[in-house]
């Protein structure tokens, strides 16, 4: 996936642990630790309103897009 | 009604099931050596073997079908039926259902039964037909289709199921 979620290294600088997001956010640690591992396929915009939100940072902040993992579809 | 979990029409199937494949497969076995022993028919007779292969396989396809649908129910009974084993279990059905139906139709011509073929019929006996192989034949072209559309469910399942 060319998309890489940042979460841990925003969790590192608000210095949070996991379960305390995900109780938090209101999701359960398996979800958080889904998109944490970037196995996620998507996320709603009101889970990354409600990340956003606890960790004090922008969607860019947590989300990246890679071009070199980035795999053009066949049409 | 409940159609599927514990105690649902799924769980009374599946018991249906488990009884029809054991009996099936003993009246099965019976039948194969009552033919072979006890009859004594001549195997040296090609007309005999291919009668008597197509009667293993069409059986034996048979069971097939008797046992993946039993899979299938056992998913239902515990309520998770979009399983990529239900995928695999519906193909085999439909290659099960394929297999008994091209028995049917080569026992047809091998056995010179075209000559008597009767689309349906009825008499003082009570109805009759020879339209078992287009039976078999369409379930089988279902299955393969109820294959393709578990398969798109489980990958919409799988991508909702990923979604946070």
């Amino acid at each position: 996936m060319a998309i890489i979620v940042n979460l841990d290294v925003m969790m590192a600088k608000r210095k949070i642990n996991l379960s305390d997001l995900a109780i938090r956010v209101g999701i359960t640690n398996s979800n958080l630790s889904i998109l944490k591992t970037n196995k996620a396929k998507a996320i709603r915009f009101s889970t990354l309103e409600a990340i956003c939100s606890e960790l004090k940072c922008q969607p860019g902040d947590i989300l990246e897009f890679s071009n070199d993992k980035y795999i053009k579809p066949n049409k | 009604m409940k159609y599927y979990g514990k105690t649902s029409l799924s769980s009374l199937l599946k018991l249906m099931l488990d009884i029809l494949i054991i009996t099936g497969f003993i009246v099965y076995l019976f039948i194969l050596i009552k033919t072979l022993r006890i009859e004594q028919i001549n195997l040296l007779n090609p007309k005999n073997i291919i009668t008597c292969t197509l009667f293993v396989l069409g059986g034996f396809a048979l069971l097939c079908i008797m046992y993946y649908l039993k899979c299938i129910m056992n998913s239902l009974v515990k309520a998770t039926p979009f399983i990529w084993e239900n995928v695999k279990s519906l193909r085999n059905v439909a290659i099960a259902c394929f297999t008994v139906s091209a028995c049917y139709v080569l026992n047809f011509f091998i056995n010179n039964q075209f000559m008597n073929f009767k689309l349906i019929e009825i008499d003082a006996n009570g109805i009759h037909t020879d339209i078992e192989f287009i039976i078999f034949f369409f379930a089988g072209c279902f299955t393969a289709i109820l294959s393709k559309v578990f398969k798109q469910a489980i990958e919409v399942k799988e991508e909702n199921d990923l979604t946070i």
